[in-house]
């Protein structure tokens, strides 16, 4: 049990030493110890990565795509917290945030290899509740509002997973273990099962930020810093949809007639793309815009959700392609703030930024090329692969809407690539106010796009088996 | 039979309240009604005896863990209504209007 757990582990006891370096005022050792924390987590679970899956455990899951998950959720968690070295550094208990930026990372890693009820709760409860306090740091009115509605929202998810979690619990006494419930509960579908069932739904929908349970994340993810944005927006995603698709296609709910499954999280779907995709065209902030298609995306990933148990490694693929490029579409943000020390923030004002700063901008088009789904990018064979599922399993409309989404996701994310780089700046700089370069920022951004490339190649090379083997969940 | 009844309709209360109250620290508590609810629930079961093949005090202990829960989430929401109101000087989100709904 505690070997399944290891890498969770060794990432809370670096951000344990990231604390207590912070107390000394040793801000560049606690972030030090942090990433060190993550890089080790995530070396442990990808050498875990190997072991054959074990599918009984009592806390987690482990072997196979489950530790790669693991592994991939704390290598972009330290990936970021690399990018946002500059901002931690600068700020006040810069450590501390770090170190809380590690729980948060571990907590997602335990959400998506949850083999208990009660041990889900507390990784979502733990993830959420550094969340709040990340989204606060940026101590702007907006970033404090933002963060009190986030918690508010988070809080009503809570209560409908633990009211889901209770009848569970009452129906099925004993244990809160996946496999557990799942034996006692046989092919029961009474309506106690689908009322735990929509409770647990709805507190997941919440927690990923699905349209109608979304309007949290716009305002979160806008207000946050960015460097937490890059890590909120994307991980806590990945995790809680490798979760969902644990939790109700292979575990707890698989009994359930498939079809009400399909209805429920295939209109969450159609739903989120449709409204993610029309309000990231309206959007004139970066940040604002890259919220609202998170939404298109997590309607995306809900695809795979709806199809079940074929489509988890598709999905899986998706959300980690979707991971990445959101940690450095954000991280971007921070990176063109000290570009332009001016930046309002709107995409508008980006113009000429692409030329002035050519390896930013290159890496800043390869992450949007992924987030609109092109060839070549880790982000297309997500897309492909969870598309293929459905129109292979009789559904197409859902992946016509999925198409329809990636079209029109082409405008708000090409709106930013036209203002980089066929745009002419309106306001002249004034002598002295020429910016500056946030070196770790650009190199994580760097590095998100190497990455993403690669996973876009490396299937046309090998073929796509070589990227499927790592997440397999057999 | 009842003991389902009190839970939902003090889920049900708290879930009014949180949608309803317009006071931040109300709020809060609404939340920790629908978050008793459960843990009421939990305390129910354990009165009616360990069930069949359950280890001898699972169900308190699940109970005991969500009131934990509870309480971490109480102590950050405090927090949280802290720095609003020295921010804004009122705890009431109607008079919080500078985020765009």
């Amino acid at each position: 049990m505690l070997v399944a757990f290891a890498p969770q582990i060794v990432c809370v006891v670096g951000a344990a030493a990231a604390v207590a370096f912070d107390a000394f005022e040793r801000r560049g050792l606690a972030i030090a110890a942090a990433v060190a924390g993550l890089v080790a987590g995530s070396v442990l679970a990808f050498a875990g990565s190997a072991r054959a899956p074990e599918l009984t455990g009592d806390v987690v899951l482990s072997g196979t795509g489950f530790s790669a998950i693991v592994g991939i959720i704390c290598a972009i968690g330290a990936l970021v917290l690399l990018g946002s070295w500059r901002p931690l550094t600068e700020a006040s208990s810069g450590g501390g945030l770090a170190a809380l930026a590690t729980v948060s990372v571990a907590a997602a890693a335990s959400i998506a290899v949850a083999a208990d009820i009660l041990v889900l709760l507390i990784a979502l409860e733990g993830l959420a509740l550094c969340a709040y306090a990340l989204v606060w740091s940026a101590r702007t009115a907006p970033a404090i509002e933002a963060a009190v509605k986030y918690f508010v929202q988070g809080a009503i998810a809570t209560g409908f997973f633990v009211l889901g979690l209770a009848i569970l619990f009452g129906l099925y006494g004993g244990s809160t273990s996946y496999v557990w419930i799942r034996g006692v509960m046989g092919t029961e579908t009474g309506s106690p099962v689908t009322t735990a069932f929509v409770l647990i739904a709805v507190a997941l929908a919440y927690k990923v930020g699905a349209f109608p349970f979304h309007s949290w994340a716009l305002d979160a993810f806008e207000s946050a810093p960015s460097h937490f944005a890059a890590l909120l927006a994307g991980i806590p995603k990945l995790a809680a949809v490798v979760a969902m698709i644990i939790l109700f296609s292979r575990s707890v709910f698989a009994g359930l007639d498939t079809t009400y499954q399909l209805w429920v999280f295939g209109l969450l779907a159609i739903l989120s793309m449709a409204f993610g995709a029309s309000g990231g065209l309206l959007q004139r902030s970066y940040t604002r815009m890259l919220a609202y298609s998170g939404v298109a995306q997590i309607g995306y990933a809900l695809v795979g959700v709806a199809l079940g148990a074929p489509a988890m490694t598709s999905a899986a693929l998706l959300v980690t392609a979707y991971a990445l490029a959101a940690a450095g579409a954000f991280l971007a943000a921070g990176a063109f703030r000290a570009a332009r020390p001016g930046w309002d923030g709107t995409i508008a004002a980006l113009a000429g930024l692409g030329r002035e700063r050519p390896m930013l901008g290159a890496a800043v088009t390869v992450t949007m090329f992924s987030l609109i789904g092109m060839p070549l990018t880790a982000g297309f064979w997500g897309k492909f692969m969870v598309f293929g599922v459905a129109v292979s399993a009789g559904y197409w409309w859902l992946a016509l809407f999925g198409v329809i989404a990636s079209v029109v996701s082409f405008g708000y994310y090409g709106a930013v690539l036209r203002s980089l780089y066929f745009e002419t700046p309106t306001v002249s700089h004034e002598p002295g106010d020429e910016g500056t370069t946030d070196r770790g920022s650009e190199v994580a951004i760097a590095t998100v796009a190497v990455l993403i490339v690669a996973i876009g190649i490396v299937p046309l090379v090998l073929g796509l088996q070589s990227v499927l083997r790592v997440l397999t969940f057999a | 039979m009842s003991l389902l009844v009190i839970t939902v309709g003090l889920f049900s209360l708290g879930l009014y309240g949180v949608l309803t109250r317009r006071d931040l620290v109300a709020i809060l508590a609404s939340i920790e009604v629908m978050l008793g609810s459960a843990t009421l629930l939990l305390v129910g079961l354990a009165a009616a005896g360990t069930p069949v093949g359950a280890h001898e005090g699972a169900v308190e202990a699940t109970g005991v863990m969500v009131i934990v829960l509870a309480a971490a989430e109480a102590a950050v929401g405090l927090a949280l209504v802290i720095s609003v109101a020295r921010r804004f000087k009122t705890t009431r989100v109607d008079e919080l209007a500078e985020v765009k709904g």
